[in-house]
Formats: structure tokens, C-alpha cells, sequence
């Protein structure tokens, strides 16, 4: 990319004027716009390709079928995975944007550095490793774990509780504080485009503090903010990881189920198919996100 | 203020006076202790430079932010304390300031829906205001969709619609286009003198300010200079900075006479030292190139004095010509406006062209 | 197959070296062998001793799961490499894509160093002919507490105890647990299982789910949960699990049902298409020796298949006692039942 993008610059400060289009020209344009698409568009296509391919003892026939999609619409375990995994992204979405929404709100308020240093600590679990992340979240929801801990010495609860680890709760809570930040920064990016002076303008036309919020900052942050959840909603319906990890017997997400095809049965036309349908569903959000997004522009 | 009061400035009372407010942020003060009257009904324009404190002023009248000092007063009552939401003002903001996922019927309706009025009275008073606007037919238009003339239409109808004691407008016209900026500089002047209502409008821009303004407020460096009439800001300057602000001006070093007090001399000659000039030091004479003639040689009248400059330029500037004389023994410039058919006296670069002038259009300013 | 991940996490090579000796230039008119193995099975040491033995150069390939070796085994037929290290259950499909040659035992004089359990491993064996050669093993014990247990359970029948509902974690690995229920239940081949028997596991691990506090995701993620408290009893991931618990302050134990436990065992195989099949025989003799195979007990804590007294130094008697892995039925059905009975809500 950077060879290309360098091929571009020097194309354009000793290279011929700018509306001869030499062939060289054409050539890199064709590098800068083709060489991504090509990488991003090829592995996709390969996917779906792959999809509609017949596979008999462990081995791809080759011929064409719709057979991995029937299996997967006839299998009553694989929808009710799939559904659940959309119910659990969207749930965490919602309490990552209701959350988000909050924290984002409060870091938008304040003034001066403050703001700056506690938005920078909001994002800093960004740069921290996934899964040292999970074991985080389990090391304060376990067993012998702080929020245990704490509940104990506080004598609030007398034994150690499994209340919090190893069920869907426990998936929610941790899954919403790891997709925290992903929501806290779209949000308050969304806040941040307000224009100050509207806020004036509102309290000048007599507006308090309340409705100022309820009838400019919240109509106007909501759209953006929600496309932000909606960004936390696709990140988490791919991540099994984290479900797998604090959710116990009942962590299991469609992301494990297309990795068990891939990874454990080798059955990669079914897989890919399962792939499909969870790109299918991503693509559909990001559109949504994106005209959500666009309309709050356009407003 | 030497100049008489007229009979409407005695008459009018004073709507907002500002006594003794100052604002400060940390260390640094942007606006020194600031005493300022605003009279009912008037176009008050705060006339400055960037960073001379006008929009403090402003944001302190609105109660964006509070006074560091000092008092506010409306109609005697001291509001330097009430919220901004329930001070009877409405602000112009210089970006407009629209709601931009409100209609233009929705944005002016916003200070009305706020209060809660009745919704067949805010139907009818948003109607009325955006027929004066002009703006009937764009009511369901949203902001993102008008030119910046209807924006700023759309600012003033959401600012009156609420009826408010006084409209703040903040440099309302600084993003329109010259031509545009006429037009609208016409109709504000027009919408105000139909509402009636008192107008606070900050610019930078002297001609806005002159040409818009009952009275103009002009700023320095967080200093209220002075406040007057446009004539008066324009003929009666008070300071060297206001003199220097508002067009083409002469100034000239004067001294006091060694041999008589009272007496200044400068290059156009020997002037009186007025009352409200004292202190010795130097001075500056300010002196408008159109208060000067040619001296025909008719007979002086009372309080008029002559001398003599040699014509170094002539500039024609249309009804008027420039010319460019050299006067008293330093050989100062002085610029001279005469209408262009009086300088047409087949006159020659190094003549000596003789000039008359009114002793009471020459102010005596102190040296700064 | 997540013990690799404890493999190359624990074992000490020296990554720099090993890699260094990946890229060594190919000696102009001398052999090459080109191997495909997990890290910790090529030891630089005896890799520099085979070099020198045989006048070759050695370049190493590391791999990290079973995917990658079928992946670079069959983007070239086996062209690419020379032997390849892999585990008894994907024997099948590797002969059945026709990657891999028999091993010519008489090539390989040391084999008479293997242990009497590992001469005739069915899983390696098609036609008649041994595609591969035992190198090292381990099981899938039953690990449990010894503060609730002062002796071993006896039975994997403990696992669906209510008793100890909450209290159990099991792998997420749906060949390990089908196979080991089917121990459970008496099943004579645990890797063939009728249809009738499918629905008989599947109604078993329905049963235990109701138990299973967590299907834990790997080696390291069984330990932190067990370590963490508040369970009693795992169905392992492999024997360094105990260490690694003990080491955490778990006290444990780890033991054999006498149902019997899975086993499996990593077996170097000669690529369909090895360029020098005289060296590649000579690679799989050198990994037969004494000084080999100790090496590898006392370093990964699995069990060699040459050194009987190194493995009992380690704890692993066993071997008589596991069912080595072998290739299912229908890996993809398995895969199917396993994900069905994770995807089915606990009954209460």
C-alpha cells in the first residue's frame, strides 16, 4: 500500500500534467482503488464460493449446491444459536450504548483536560489484549473473585456466589464492559459534533438544563450514538471468545459453531455458509448504522 | 460629553445598565470596569476590534456567563445572578445557531414551546413573525436546506418571536456576503424600527455601525471608549483610537503655546485649548478632511480659521476629490476633501492652496 | 488439539535458534529434509546431531494446529515436505487423500526401541502397512480435587454426580467428549458409533450439561477456571493440566477411570511425495532413540515411546489402560452433536 500510495504522490509532483492520462496513471489507479478491493473482496468471494460446494466424506465434490443453507435453515440448534447470538449482541449494544451514553456524557461535560485525560482512560482498555481483558472480567466475577470477595467481607453474602460467572448475565456484564469503550467514543464523538452554540441558543430561548437535553443534545447525539451501538453490536455478534469463557454451559455462540465447522469437523462449504449468513447480518447493520448515521448528517 | 443631549435620549429610559461589570478569566482581564447604559427601544451597536470585549459584553447582558464585578441591571433590577433561561432576552448568534433537526416553523417555535404557550397562539405568532421574516413559504424547510440570508431570517424570527425586552444580535452578518450584508444590514434596521424593540448588535465593521446605529459603543483592549450618536463618534472622537477608527482622519501634534496658556499650536496654526482638555503634555488634533475648504477669500465667520498648504496629490474619489497638502513648518500631509467641482481651479502640484475650516470641528484629543 | 498451545507456550526452546536453523542456506550438492511438526518436537540438539550424522541440512517448519498441516500438505500433495509429526486420529484422512507413504520398518532399525504398547497401533495402520511411527503420547485424564475427594473417583460416572452439580468443567472438544461417554456407557468402539448409540450420548451429555458449570476453551482456561475455586472435578485436557493446577495452589489429583480414558499419541509420518524417503526414514529412526524420547518425558511432562522408566518418573504407567484415538465415524456429525447439546438450554 505504502509503495503504491508513494507511486501516486511522485506520479503527481514530476509526472506529466494532471489531465493527460498516461497509461502509468491508469496503472496506479488501477494499484490504489484495485489492490484493496481485490484483498478485501477476494477472501469474501472465496467464502462465498465456498458456500454453495457440495462436500461428501470430508472431501469437496465440487459441484454446486444450496445444500449448506438448507442444512442450516432446517437445523433447529444452529437457528436457535444464531438467534441467540443476535439477541446477545443486541442486548450488549444496548447496555454499551445505554452505558456508553451515560459515561460519554459525563466526560462531555466537563471542561478542560479533565476531559481529555478521563476520554483517553475511557479508550484505553482498546489497547488492551482481548483476552487478558476476559480474564480480567473473570477474575473479578469468579468464584473467589473481588466481586465475591467484596460482597463477603462486606457481609452482604456469607458464601461465595456463582451468580455471576458461568451463566448469561455474567456474559452480558462482561461483554458490555469489554465493548464499553467501542461505544463510549462514537457516542461522545457524537456529542462532541454538537455545536456549542446551540446549547446557548437553546438556554437563550429559556430552555433549563433538562430540557436543553431532552429537546437538542439527545435528538441530536442519539442517531450517532446508536450508530455506534450498532458498531458494538456487529463487533460482539462475532466474538464467541468471551461467551465461551464466562458464560459456562451456556456461552455457546455462533461464532464457536462456524469456528467447530472450520476448526474441528472440516466441513468448510458448511462453515462458509454459516459465515454468510453472520456477514449477511453484519452487512445488513453496518447499511443500518450508515443511513442512521448519514440521516443524522443530513438533519 | 460636550454635545447636548437630544430631547429622545433624555426622554428614553434605560432598559439594561451595566455599572462597574468587569470580567476576568484567571489573570487576565477582558473587560475593564464597564459603566453602560442601553436605552429602550434603541439600535445600540458595541463597535470593536477582535479581542476588544465586545462578545463579553454581550455574553454578560444574556447571561452566557457572569459578570466577574459589577452589577446588570434591568430597569433597575439587578440580574447578574438569574439563569439565562429566564432572562427576558433572545441572542442572533453569529453560525445562527439553528436547530438543524428542527423545521424553520419548529426552530422559531422553540422559545414558545419551551414555555409552554398555548398551542394555537404559537401557531399564530410563528405565522405573523415568519411573515415578516418573509420566510412563509420555506416554514417546513429545515436549516440545512436555506441560503445563509434565510439562516440568519430564520435566527431573527426564533429571537423575536418570544418578544423579548432586548434582542442581542452577536456580529450576526460577519458570514454574509457584501451584497447580502446590505440587504440585511437595511432590513434589521427596518425589522427594528417596526418591533420597536431594543437592539444590541455587536460588529467590527465602523460602516455597519454607522449606518445601522442609534447610538454606537466603541471598544478597546476591554475598554469602553466611548458611546454616542454616529455623528458624534464620527465628528467628536474622543480618544485617538476612535479618531483613527472611523475612516479617513487627520491628526496632528500639537503643543501648548510657551508664551500663552490655554493656546495649542499645531501645523494649521494656533488653536484654543478647550475646557475638558486639560493637563499639559502634547496633544493631537483630529480633524476630518471634509470639515476643510478652499478659502475663496470670502470673509470669515466666527470661529473659522485659514492656512496655507502646498498641493502635493490630487485623487479624484468621485463626487469628492482628495487632495494631499503640506501645511506649518514640519511640512505635515494633511488630506483635504473637497466635492470635485470646487478643486477644479486649474490647480498645479507645489501651489499653495489656501483652506478654511471651523475652529469647533478640530477636537483636541490627548496624546495617547 | 489445544495441548499444542501448552506445548509451545511451555516447552524452552529457543525460538531464535530454531529459526535460525529454518533458514540455514541449502548446503549446494548436500540433502535437505524438510520437516512439518509442532514446536518442542525438533529439538535444535538432536536436529544439529542428525545433520552432522548424515551430511543433510534440516529446514523446519512450525505449525500450530492440525488445519495448518492438511492445508500445507494439501496445497502440494506433500510435496513441500519430508516427514510431518501428527496425531493418531488424522491418519485416516491423510491416506484417504493419499498424503502420506508407509513407513519401510526395516528402515528403521530402532523401532525395536518401542514400548510393547505402541508396536501395532491400529490408528496407523491401513492395508497392513504402518503409515507412522509412535513418538509421543498422553491422555485425557479425569482430574480432581483432593480436598473433596480423599480418594480417586473410580468412575467417569462421578461427572453427572448431582452432588457436584456447578462443580465440573469439561472441555469443549466434541470428538473427547463424545468418546469418553461412550466409554462411559460401554460403547466396544468408541469411534463408531451407531445411530442408536449417538442418541444414547447425546441423551448423556444432555444429562450433564445440567451439571457443567463450563465448557472451558483450552488448556490454560480449564486451569484459571479450576484454580479460581468452586470446582471439583475436570474432565482434562492432558496430564500438564495437574502440574500447572498444583503449581496455582489447587490441590489435585489426576487419575484413569476404569472405564478407561482417551489417549493419543503424535506419530512422525513420511510425506506421500518426500523428495529423499532414505532420509526422511532416517529422520523417523533418530527420533526412536533412548536419549530421545527421555528427553521429551522430562521436558513436556508427556510420555515418550521408548523409555518405559522415564515414563513411570513422570506419573504415566498408563498407557495399557487408554483408548488411543482414532478417526470417527463422521467427525462432522460429531461436531453436529456437540454443538446441538451446547446450543440446547439446561434443563433444570
Amino acid at each position: 500500500m505504502m509503495t503504491v500510495v508513494s507511486a501516486e504522490l511522485a506520479d503527481t509532483s514530476v509526472g506529466p500534467p494532471r489531465w493527460l492520462a498516461s497509461p502509468g496513471k491508469i496503472v496506479v489507479r488501477l494499484l490504489v482503488y484495485g489492490v484493496p478491493t481485490v484483498m478485501i473482496l477476494a477472501p469474501l468471494m472465496s467464502f462465498l464460493a465456498y458456500s454453495f460446494l457440495e462436500q461428501k466424506d470430508n472431501i469437496v465434490t465440487g459441484h454446486l449446491t444450496l445444500a449448506n443453507y438448507a442444512a442450516f435453515f432446517q437445523s433447529g440448534s444452529y437457528l436457535y444459536v444464531f438467534f441467540g447470538t443476535v439477541k446477545l449482541a443486541f442486548v450488549v449494544a444496548t447496555v454499551a450504548l445505554f452505558l456508553g451514553y451515560i459515561i460519554s456524557y459525563l466526560i462531555w461535560r466537563l471542561e478542560g483536560s479533565t476531559r481529555y485525560l478521563l476520554l483517553l482512560l475511557s479508550a484505553l482498555p482498546l489497547v488492551m489484549n482481548y483476552v487478558v481483558k476476559i480474564y480480567a472480567m473473570r477474575s473479578i466475577l469468579g468464584f473467589n473473585g473481588f466481586l465475591n470477595s467484596f460482597l463477603m467481607a462486606s457481609g452482604i453474602i456469607n458464601a461465595p456466589s456463582k451468580l455471576f460467572i458461568f451463566n448469561q448475565t455474567a456474559v452480558m456484564l462482561a461483554m458490555a464492559v469489554i465493548y464499553l469503550p467501542f461505544g463510549i467514543l462514537p457516542i461522545f464523538l457524537a456529542l462532541e459534533r454538537i455545536p456549542q452554540s446551540l446549547l446557548s441558543a437553546a438556554a437563550d430561548l429559556g430552555a433549563k438544563p433538562g430540557q436543553i437535553f431532552l429537546t437538542v443534545i439527545l435528538p441530536l447525539s442519539l442517531p450517532g450514538s446508536i450508530a455506534g451501538a450498532l458498531f458494538v453490536m456487529v463487533i460482539a455478534l462475532g466474538d464467541y471468545l468471551t461467551p465461551q469463557m464466562v458464560g459456562g454451559s451456556e456461552g455457546f455462540t455462533f461464532g464457536r459453531a462456524i469456528w467447530s465447522q472450520f476448526g474441528m469437523a472440516f466441513n468448510w462449504p458448511f462453515g462458509a455458509a454459516l459465515a454468510v449468513v453472520l456477514l449477511v447480518t453484519v452487512i445488513a447493520l453496518i447499511g443500518l448504522a450508515s443511513l442512521i448515521a448519514r440521516k443524522a448528517r443530513l438533519g | 460629553m460636550t454635545a447636548a443631549l437630544s430631547e429622545e435620549e433624555v426622554v428614553r429610559p434605560n432598559v439594561i445598565q451595566l455599572v462597574g461589570v468587569t470580567k476576568s478569566y484567571r489573570n487576565l482581564n477582558v473587560l475593564k470596569p464597564v459603566d453602560l447604559d442601553i436605552k429602550d427601544g434603541e439600535f445600540l451597536t458595541i463597535l470593536g476590534p477582535s479581542g476588544s470585549g465586545k462578545t463579553t459584553i454581550l455574553r454578560m447582558i444574556g447571561g452566557f456567563t457572569p459578570p466577574t464585578s459589577g452589577r446588570i441591571l434591568l430597569r433597575g433590577a439587578d440580574i447578574s445572578q438569574v439563569p439565562i433561561f429566564r432572562r427576558p432576552f433572545n441572542t442572533v448568534f453569529q453560525d445562527y445557531a439553528l436547530f438543524p433537526h428542527m423545521t424553520v416553523a419548529k426552530n422559531v417555535a422553540y422559545g414558545l414551546r419551551i414555555r409552554r404557550r398555548p398551542a394555537e397562539e404559537i401557531k399564530t405568532k410563528v405565522a405573523a413573525v415568519l411573515e415578516t421574516v418573509n420566510l412563509t413559504d420555506k416554514a417546513e424547510r429545515y436549516p440545512s436546506e436555506l441560503s445563509g440570508g434565510q439562516r440568519q431570517r430564520v435566527a431573527l424570527a426564533r429571537a423575536i418571536v418570544c418578544e423579548p425586552q432586548v434582542i442581542l444580535l452577536d456580529e450576526p452578518l460577519a458570514a454574509l456576503d457584501a451584497e447580502l450584508r446590505r440587504s440585511m444590514q437595511e432590513f434589521l434596521k427596518d425589522l427594528q424600527r417596526r418591533i420597536r424593540t431594543t437592539f444590541v448588535f455587536i460588529t467590527h465593521d465602523q460602516e455597519e455601525a454607522i449606518s445601522m446605529s442609534d447610538r454606537i459603543a466603541v471598544m478597546d483592549h476591554g475598554n469602553l471608549i466611548q458611546v454616542g450618536t454616529p455623528q458624534e463618534i464620527y465628528y467628536k472622537p474622543r480618544t485617538e483610537f476612535v479618531a483613527k477608527f472611523f475612516g479617513e482622519n487627520n491628526l496632528l501634534p500639537a503643543q501648548p503655546d510657551n508664551n500663552a496658556a490655554n493656546i495649542l499650536e499645531s501645523p494649521l496654526g494656533k488653536h484654543s485649548l478647550p475646557a475638558s482638555a486639560k493637563g499639559g503634555g502634547s496633544f493631537l488634533l483630529a480633524i476630518r478632511p471634509e470639515s476643510f475648504s478652499i478659502h475663496d477669500g470670502s470673509e470669515l465667520r466666527q470661529g473659522q480659521s485659514v492656512c496655507v498648504g502646498r498641493l502635493e496629490n490630487v485623487t479624484f474619489l468621485g463626487a469628492t476629490t482628495q487632495l494631499s497638502l503640506n501645511v506649518g513648518k514640519a511640512q505635515q500631509t494633511i488630506k483635504v476633501r473637497v466635492p470635485t467641482g470646487q478643486s477644479g481651479n486649474n490647480l498645479a502640484f507645489g501651489d499653495d492652496v489656501p483652506l478654511r475650516w471651523s475652529e469647533a470641528d478640530v477636537n483636541v484629543l490627548p496624546r495617547g | 488439539m489445544k495441548r499444542r498451545e501448552f506445548l509451545s507456550l511451555t516447552t524452552t526452546m529457543a525460538a531464535g535458534a530454531l529459526a535460525s536453523s529454518a533458514f540455514k542456506p541449502a548446503k549446494a550438492a548436500g540433502k535437505e529434509l524438510r520437516i512439518l511438526t509442532w514446536e518442542g518436537y525438533a529439538d535444535d540438539q538432536w536436529v544439529k546431531a542428525f545433520e552432522q550424522k548424515t551430511g543433510s541440512t534440516v529446514s523446519i517448519s512450525y505449525t500450530g494446529s492440525v488445519d495448518e498441516i492438511f492445508a500445507k500438505m494439501t496445497a502440494s500433495g506433500g510435496a513441500d515436505f519430508d516427514v510431518i509429526a501428527i496425531e493418531t486420529s488424522s491418519y485416516k484422512r491423510l491416506t484417504q487423500e493419499k498424503l502420506l507413504q508407509p513407513v519401510d520398518l526395516a528402515k528403521v532399525p530402532q523401532s525395536s526401541n518401542l514400548l510393547p504398547a505402541f508396536r501395532s497401533v491400529s490408528a496407523i495402520i491401513f492395508d497392513g502397512k504402518p503409515y507412522a511411527v509412535p513418538f509421543a503420547w498422553g491422555s485425557i485424564p479425569l482430574i480432581y480435587s483432593t480436598d473433596t475427594f480423599k480418594t480417586a473417583p473410580d468412575s467417569w460416572s462421578i461427572l453427572w454426580d448431582p452432588k457436584y452439580k456447578g462443580r465440573i468443567i469439561v472441555m469443549d472438544d466434541a470428538n473427547n467428549a463424545i468418546v469418553t461417554t461412550a466409554l462411559l456407557l460401554g460403547f466396544k468402539d468408541p469411534f463408531n458409533l451407531s445411530a442408536d448409540q449417538f442418541l444414547q450420548v447425546k441423551a448423556k451429555l444432555l444429562e450433564q450439561k445440567a451439571n457443567v458449570a463450563s465448557y472451558y476453551a483450552g488448556f490454560d482456561d480449564g486451569v484459571s477456571i479450576f484454580a479460581q475455586g468452586g470446582i471439583d472435578l475436570m474432565m482434562s485436557m492432558g496430564e500438564p493440566q495437574a502440574p500447572m493446577l498444583r503449581s496455582r495452589g489447587a490441590n489435585v489429583g489426576l487419575t484413569i477411570p476404569k472405564e478407561g480414558a482417551i489417549g493419543w499419541i503424535d506419530c512422525w509420518a513420511i510425506s506421500a511425495k518426500a523428495r529423499d524417503t532414505e532420509l526422511a526414514h532416517a529422520w523417523v529412526d533418530a527420533m526412536l532413540e533412548k536419549a530421545v524420547g527421555t528427553y521429551i518425558s522430562e521436558k513436556t511432562g508427556y510420555g515418550n515411546t521408548t523409555n518405559g522408566d522415564a515414563n513411570e518418573k513422570i506419573g504415566l504407567t498408563y498407557s495399557d489402560r487408554l483408548v488411543f484415538l482414532q478417526a470417527p465415524e463422521d467427525f462432522g456429525r460429531r461436531i453436529e452433536l456437540w454443538n446441538e447439546i451446547k446450543a440446547t438450554p439446561v434443563q433444570q
